[in-house]
């Protein structure tokens, strides 16, 4: 009926490429052509003060990992002067009760709206979970405020991959045609084609995949299972791809032994810690002693090794970016001074990332050097050969960190794992 | 074959701590017509218990000299089942008895309130991610002392019939036999007449409320034996189950909740291994329908109580 | 005798029709009862008056300043928009819940499923989720994008029926149980169906039966854990109005909207041949039979209406969100809703939205404030905001305990609920038996607490009649004792 209100969706990918100026993103500087609507007069109200806002689930289970992204964030940005500027630092939490505690699609929108009404918001840091970017990404679009994620992982949100995206993605997240999302860790399918690599290099051919049924795990499970198929592996899982595992049952003996007489000789486990893990490890290695399970970083946690004890040992283990015990040079002095400085604790895996998020917004704030939404963006969108804790950081025209690796790790007896390996970043 | 059998193997042992978390539903509906919502919780705060004395306070491990391990365990079972006992009778006192002629929605939802205090006070004192603990029992296949290699009985689910069955046995000879169970049944009958032929009801309600709570604490024992894990929302998968077995079996029947558990064991076993484990609970349900359906009042019927 | 005051009471007729001329007269007499309130119960009509007020005009003066004082000068624990809707959306569910839990006196622990299902209708209907046809009418999007859209205003009474049909088809073997029972299979249902729409995202199978062959290959039919996204947004067809998070306190007054049908609905069912029924239900269900109440008809009626309020609530929930996933929709919301019905008052409409919006505050808006200040002074303590649910289950045991009737009570539930002792209990039975059925439903029309909108059943031209009719006040207060 309405033509005048046609398909953003549809346009988007086009407009994309003049918005951000493809892949050298917005290098041309502020030109009036290059300007999304959404993005003019964004200029903040005030004369002394600049606005960041993190939104990351700060109850529950996920609280180990986002204390400390928290912690990194006010370390690089709160108090800290831009020209005339105080950066001042909003800690919003994104879940609720109402959903145990884990992220709550009314609170995300809440916060994202928050941000978005709040002239001053120059950067909006977060989220933790895909599912809740997928909500705040078209809020902060339309209102021009660019989103800088240290954990999403989900493909979907700034590029399509066949198999694990769904038809549309990404361009439906972003209804006023240009990108204002960029994160710093790799995606799922980086880490499962490493995975899979990684599998046949230790000469597994046969892998039965299981996944939590949830976004990550999901996501995570099926990019292993495509990749473990291209390198010549075979998939036992009962739909070919990966299968689910109910995070509510109380027991899975009947399933470990359904995968032993399937006679897999390894299995790829893409879950987080809080989906019962636990009791999925130990019903596993009860039944198959000495079988190969592998999984992602969804449990690289202190947690998940207290959650599933000597059932953990051996398990191989990927994170999707660089370990924090493989950083170097500027990496390698953070790691060593957050251990001094929290009593011997290492960081949690995405510690270093809740770091590198909030220095690409601090560089984006301080090459601005003004309170215009539109100037930040840009800048953050351009941000090339970054020195950050976790490494350089470059991004791309999607928004997605170039270059980059996956770590492989083992677990002995203990925590934290033993460090295998170093994988390249490569997509599906 | 041997798969099948080793499934059943499977169902079997997870039927029996349906079992005896299902007993203490059916035993407090019988009595007086209560879904104790908060029993499944209950039944955490006891593995949670047994948790920190077999990790924390004496420090078993599976090298753990086999004398000194059953010993603690006994005791760890016996002080477990004193304390969730106690706290089960406080939670009669406080949140239903006062309640006892309100109209039934309110000691229901009142009970759903315990309910999340358990839960919650779990997640406040041990945190929300799940606490494990080593196998203590060895890792060895006990049928292949009779030579058969093919099905696997571990020690872990020998344990819990073990445990499990005389329990059973010597809760339906109290009930059935001994004085104090002949009221308990006089109570579930009618409160007023057993009242009037000298019966305490009020007492009554709470030695049920005790035995019920022992049962939840050893359950919980027996469950962290058997998993070796827990966490603070463990009562509300396992409650769910249990509950279904209690309604399955007939409520307010003893044996109807042991039949009820071993028939739930056994489905979740089999849907997990031949069909699909993310099918399972939806599987369990569809069953609990049909049977309400054609037999409303549970597979064995109800027995204790029948005065609606 | 019992037939020929329904027949009074319902003039009307049935159906939709009916039910539309009998809200317009409740519109139409309006005025005159808040006169009439405002004469009787003068505190009371004016707190609520002032209560409504500031509940319509809160949005706008967030925007004015509200929000700019809370963000420059000192922080304020105030709701947004988007909290704001939601307090919409739990009070359109509350109503829901009221209707089984408070009027017929179900427990539905399952109510979330309900949810699920308006949600998804919504998400299946105006969404590029069936990207192979293209069905665009009087949407936000253009001709030809894939996928079906219709606009909202069609898919809330889809949504409705949707809900009402399930609620209906899982109370049909379920009702004939105790109460009990009913409580674990709603349970049961409520775990069930998000598991089902997480689940049926890759669906497999092949059906042949002599010439008809159905073959289908990783069917995506609910879009698994990813749920499904971009729903389009409310909008009102021929303007440029869209309701989305984006569009500030426009979705809060659809919202409002949406409620304050609800309530007129409620209002009347509860006032009808149907509620006095559920009413009797509940109080005693054999002796309702025994007046000739059909209690399965009855108790299924109040099921499936009170999940079809669910349906519009979540319908408009997916929509305002624009996606949804089978997350959303877990025990805990079955819960939260049941809270805010028992906290608020059950059986009283305006107490269960007192309920939900007080609830949805400290859950979204009140504790994550409280969170954020203590950890700005101490951040190694543990956030408060995840102990939400001991409060809530102290609150529970608390209510039972002290207050079961809620703080605005329905008078009938609260005499009912008092009613601790054995003696009280034989005192009412024996009272409820001395009042003749007649009287009995008067009595419950005339003693009805809420505003504005008492007693606006009967239309305007039998008004007086009806008031002639009603039951002398000696029968109220000799049945509050």
């Amino acid at each position: 009926m309405r033509l005048a209100k046609v398909g953003a969706l549809a346009a988007a990918a086009a407009i994309v490429l003049s918005a951000c100026g493809g892949s050298t993103p917005a290098a041309s500087g502020g030109g009036a052509a290059g300007q999304p609507d959404a993005c003019k007069s964004k200029k903040g109200s005030s004369s002394t003060e600049i606005h960041v806002y993190s939104s990351l689930p700060r109850q529950g289970t996920n609280t180990e990992q986002t204390n400390t992204l928290v912690e990194q964030i006010k370390l690089v940005l709160d108090g800290k002067k831009v020209g005339n500027f105080t950066i001042k630092y909003f800690d919003l939490d994104d879940s609720s009760a109402a959903n145990n505690g884990d992220w709550d699609g009314t609170v995300e929108q809440a916060n994202a709206n928050r941000a978005a009404n709040d002239p001053d918001a120059m950067a909006y840091i977060g989220t933790y979970n895909s599912g809740a970017a997928k909500l705040a990404i078209p809020i902060l679009n339309a209102a021009c405020l660019v989103m800088v994620t240290p954990a999403n992982t989900y493909p979907g949100l700034t590029k399509a991959v066949n198999g694990v995206t769904k038809p549309g993605e990404p361009d439906t997240y972003y209804p006023k045609g240009y990108r204002n999302y960029a994160r710093v860790v790799g995606t799922d399918d980086a880490q499962g084609n490493a995975g899979a690599e990684w599998a046949k290099s230790l000469g597994k051919t046969k892998a039965y995949v299981l996944d939590d049924n949830q976004v990550y795990g999901q996501g995570l499970a099926r990019s292993f299972a495509l990749g473990f198929t291209k390198v010549g592996g075979t998939v036992l899982s009962a739909n070919g791809t990966s299968e689910s595992f109910d995070p509510k049952a109380t027991d899975y003996s009947a399933l470990a032994q359904k995968i032993k007489a399937a006679g897999a000789d390894m299995i790829y486990i893409g879950s987080i810690t809080g989906q019962n893990t636990g009791k999925l490890w130990k019903d596993i290695r009860s039944a198959m002693p000495d079988i190969t399970i592998m999984a992602g970083d969804g449990v690289y946690e202190k947690s998940w090794y207290d959650g599933v004890g000597s059932a953990g040992n051996s398990t191989y283990l990927t994170f999707g970016a660089i370990g924090p015990d493989q950083l170097t040079g500027d990496g390698k002095t953070w790691y060593e001074k957050y251990k001094a400085d929290h009593g011997g604790t290492s960081p949690a895996v995405y510690t270093a990332y809740g770091n590198a998020a909030a220095t690409v917004v601090w560089n984006a704030l301080t090459k601005a050097g003004t309170n215009d939404r539109y100037e930040v963006l840009k800048n953050v969108m351009a941000t090339k050969d970054l020195a950050t804790v976790a490494g350089p950081i470059t991004l791309d025209a999607n928004g997605d960190v170039t270059g980059g690796g996956i770590t492989a790790y083992q677990v002995q007896t203990s925590w934290p794992p033993q460090f295998k390996q170093l994988f390249a970043s490569k997509g599906l | 074959m041997d798969q099948v059998i080793q499934t059943f193997i499977i169902g079997l042992s997870n039927g029996l701590i349906f079992a005896l978390v299902a007993l203490g539903y059916t035993l407090v509906y019988g009595i007086i017509e209560l879904i104790n919502f908060a029993h499944g919780d209950l039944f955490m705060t006891g593995s949670m218990m047994a948790f920190f004395l077999i990790s924390v306070t004496f420090k078993l491990t599976p090298a753990t000299e086999p004398v000194t391990m059953i010993a603690v365990i006994l005791l760890v079972i016996a002080a477990v089942m004193v304390a969730t006992a106690a706290i089960n009778v406080a939670i009669e006192r406080v949140a239903y008895r006062p309640l006892r002629n309100a109209p039934k929605l309110a000691p229901l939802i009142s009970a759903i309130g315990m309910s999340f205090v358990l839960q919650n006070i779990a997640n406040l004192l041990a945190g929300p991610a799940n606490k494990s603990i080593d196998n203590l029992f060895p890792t060895t296949n006990l049928l292949s002392a009779f030579g058969i290699t093919t099905i696997a009985v571990n020690f872990q689910q020998a344990f819990v019939a073990v445990v499990t069955i005389p329990l059973l046995i010597a809760l339906t000879w109290f009930v059935d036999k001994t004085r104090q169970g002949r009221a308990m049944r006089a109570t579930a009958q009618d409160p007023d007449t057993a009242g009037l032929m000298g019966v305490d009801v009020n007492r009554t309600i709470a030695l049920t409320f005790l035995i019920g709570g022992a049962l939840a604490g050893a359950a919980g024992v027996v469950q962290i034996l058997f998993n070796n894990v827990t966490v603070y929302n463990l009562g509300f998968r396992f409650g769910l189950n249990a509950f279904t077995s209690a309604v399955l079996g007939g409520i307010g029947n003893l044996r109807g909740a042991v039949v009820g558990a071993l028939v739930l064991g056994q489905i979740n076993a089999f849907s997990d291994r031949y069909i699909s484990a993310n099918w399972t609970n939806a599987i369990v349900f569809a069953v609990l329908i049909g049977v309400l359906v054609f037999k409303p009042t549970g597979l064995l019927g109800q027995q204790l109580a029948d005065r609606a | 005798m019992t037939t020929l005051v329904v027949k009074d009471q319902d003039p009307y007729g049935h159906g939709i029709g009916g039910w539309l001329s009998h809200v317009g007269a409740v519109i139409g007499a309006l005025p005159g009862t808040y006169r009439r309130e405002l004469t009787i119960h003068r505190r009371r009509t004016v707190l609520l008056t002032v209560l409504v007020i500031l509940l319509v005009t809160y949005p706008i003066l967030n925007k004015l300043f509200l929000a700019e004082f809370s963000r420059t000068t000192f922080p304020l624990p105030l709701p947004d928009d988007t909290v704001v809707t939601f307090m919409m959306i739990f009070g359109i569910m509350a109503i829901g819940l009221n209707i089984v839990a408070g009027f017929a006196g179900l427990l539905d622990l399952g109510y979330v499923a309900f949810y699920a299902l308006g949600a998804y209708t919504a998400a299946f209907l105006a969404s590029p989720h069936w990207d192979s046809v293209s069905i665009v009418f009087l949407a936000n999007v253009a001709p030809g994008f894939p996928g079906i859209h219709l606009p909202f205003w069609i898919i809330v009474p889809i949504a409705i029926l949707v809900a009402g049909t399930f609620g209906a088809l899982l109370g049909a073997p379920t009702l004939r149980l105790r109460g009990d029972y009913l409580a674990i299979v709603t349970l049961g249902f409520g775990e069930i169906v998000p598991v089902v729409f997480r689940n049926l995202a890759d669906v497999t199978f092949n059906f042949s039966l002599g010439p008809i062959s159905i073959n289908a290959q990783h069917l995506n039919l609910t879009g698994g854990s990813l749920g499904i996204n971009p729903i389009d947004a409310p909008y009102l067809p021929f303007t440029n109005l869209v309701f989305n998070a984006s569009s500030g306190y426009a979705p809060v007054y659809l919202g409002m909207f949406l409620l304050v049908i609800a309530i007129l609905f409620a209002r009347n069912l509860e006032r009808s041949r149907i509620g006095r029924a559920w009413m009797a239900i509940r109080e005693d269900e054999l002796a309702a039979e025994m007046m000739g109440v059909n209690t399965i008809r009855t108790k299924l009626l109040a099921f499936a209406l009170g999940a079809s309020f669910a349906g519009v609530a979540g319908s408009l929930q997916a929509s305002y969100l624009g996606a949804t996933t089978s997350d959303f929709f877990t025990f805990s919301t079955s819960i939260l809703v049941l809270i805010m019905v028992i906290l608020g008052g059950i059986g009283n409409i305006w107490g269960v939205l007192l309920g939900a919006i007080a609830l949805t505050y400290v859950d979204k808006t009140f504790l994550p404030y409280i969170g954020q200040q203590v950890q700005q002074i101490a951040p190694s303590f543990p956030n408060p905001a995840q102990f939400n649910f001991l409060l809530f289950g102290l609150i529970l045991v608390a209510m039972m305990r002290f207050r079961p009737e809620g703080f605005l009570p329905n008078r009938q539930r609260a005499a009912e609920l008092a009613a601790h002792t054995q003696a009280d209990v034989e005192a009412k039975v024996d009272e409820i038996v001395a009042v003749d059925a007649e009287a009995e439903v008067e009595a419950s029309i005339a003693e009805d607490p809420g505003i504005g909108l008492d007693n606006l059943g009967p239309p305007p031209g039998q008004a007086e009649a009806s008031g002639d009719a009603r039951a002398p006040e000696t029968i109220d207060e000799e049945r509050e004792l």
